[in-house]
């Protein structure tokens, strides 16, 4: 790694790269839920779509993760390998957050099982809806943690 | 409820005459962490706290300090 980029630097940055991915893997489930929902020539589109975000999620997946394969295959090591930051703390709390929300959804879809089996829906329709709200809620507490409201450079 | 950690960071910085990032990557930290760290939305762990005294040439009660709530003054 280039010895003037701050290593707390990239982590951070990668951090940020894969909140994005979280909410465009999450838009992907959310149009295959949607897909359960709509009409034939409506659904085309959406599968069209669904597959442009999936390979879209892939490449800024590999894209924020670069840093850290780089540095694994060239064995270089920065200067400061600080793991701790504001950014990577927000990451862990956004996880908590969405672990908790994902058990919250998963027992109150238990608790309309009857509602459920009226819908007369396939399980990978639940599946799918589930690792829509997981993912959606990691990225999108991340960047709600990370607003920036009192961050400016100052001397 | 967590204890208020108040710090002078940015006391220690403008008598240094360094910004932000100057001091981030005088530490091996982001400048996010540091402006975080000021305004008191992050808490530092010790090894950062302890860095940042380090580099200040101070003890590091000069710049951390709880406050008097929290103390039970």
């Amino acid at each position: 790694m280039n010895q003037t980029i701050n290593c707390a630097e990239s982590v951070d940055t990668m951090n940020k790269r894969l909140a994005i991915g979280f909410l465009v893997v999450s838009l992907v489930y959310a149009l295959d839920v949607l897909g359960y929902l709509i009409n034939e020539p409506l659904k085309i589109y959406l599968n069209h779509t669904g597959n442009a975000l999936a390979i879209l999620s892939i490449l800024i997946v590999v894209f924020a993760m670069w840093p850290i394969f780089s540095q694994q295959i060239t064995k270089s090591q920065s200067k400061y390998h600080e793991a701790e930051s504001f950014i990577t703390d927000a990451m862990h709390s956004s996880i908590r957050i969405s672990w908790m929300v994902t058990l919250f959804f998963l027992v109150l879809m238990m608790s309309l099982d009857n509602f459920r089996e009226g819908l007369d829906l396939p399980t990978d329709f639940y599946f799918k809806l589930i690792f829509f709200v997981m993912m959606f809620t990691v990225g999108a507490s991340f960047f709600f943690i990370t607003r920036d409201d009192d961050d400016v450079e100052s001397n | 409820m967590a204890a208020e950690l108040n710090n002078r960071i940015r006391v220690y910085r403008a008598e240094h005459r360094m910004s932000q990032s100057e001091l981030a990557q005088a530490i091996g930290v982001s400048r996010k962490t540091i402006s975080t760290i000021e305004v008191g939305r992050f808490v530092p762990s010790t090894v950062i706290a302890l860095k940042i005294a380090r580099h200040f040439k101070v003890p590091v009660e000069n710049i951390f300090s709880l406050s008097k709530f929290d103390l039970g003054v």
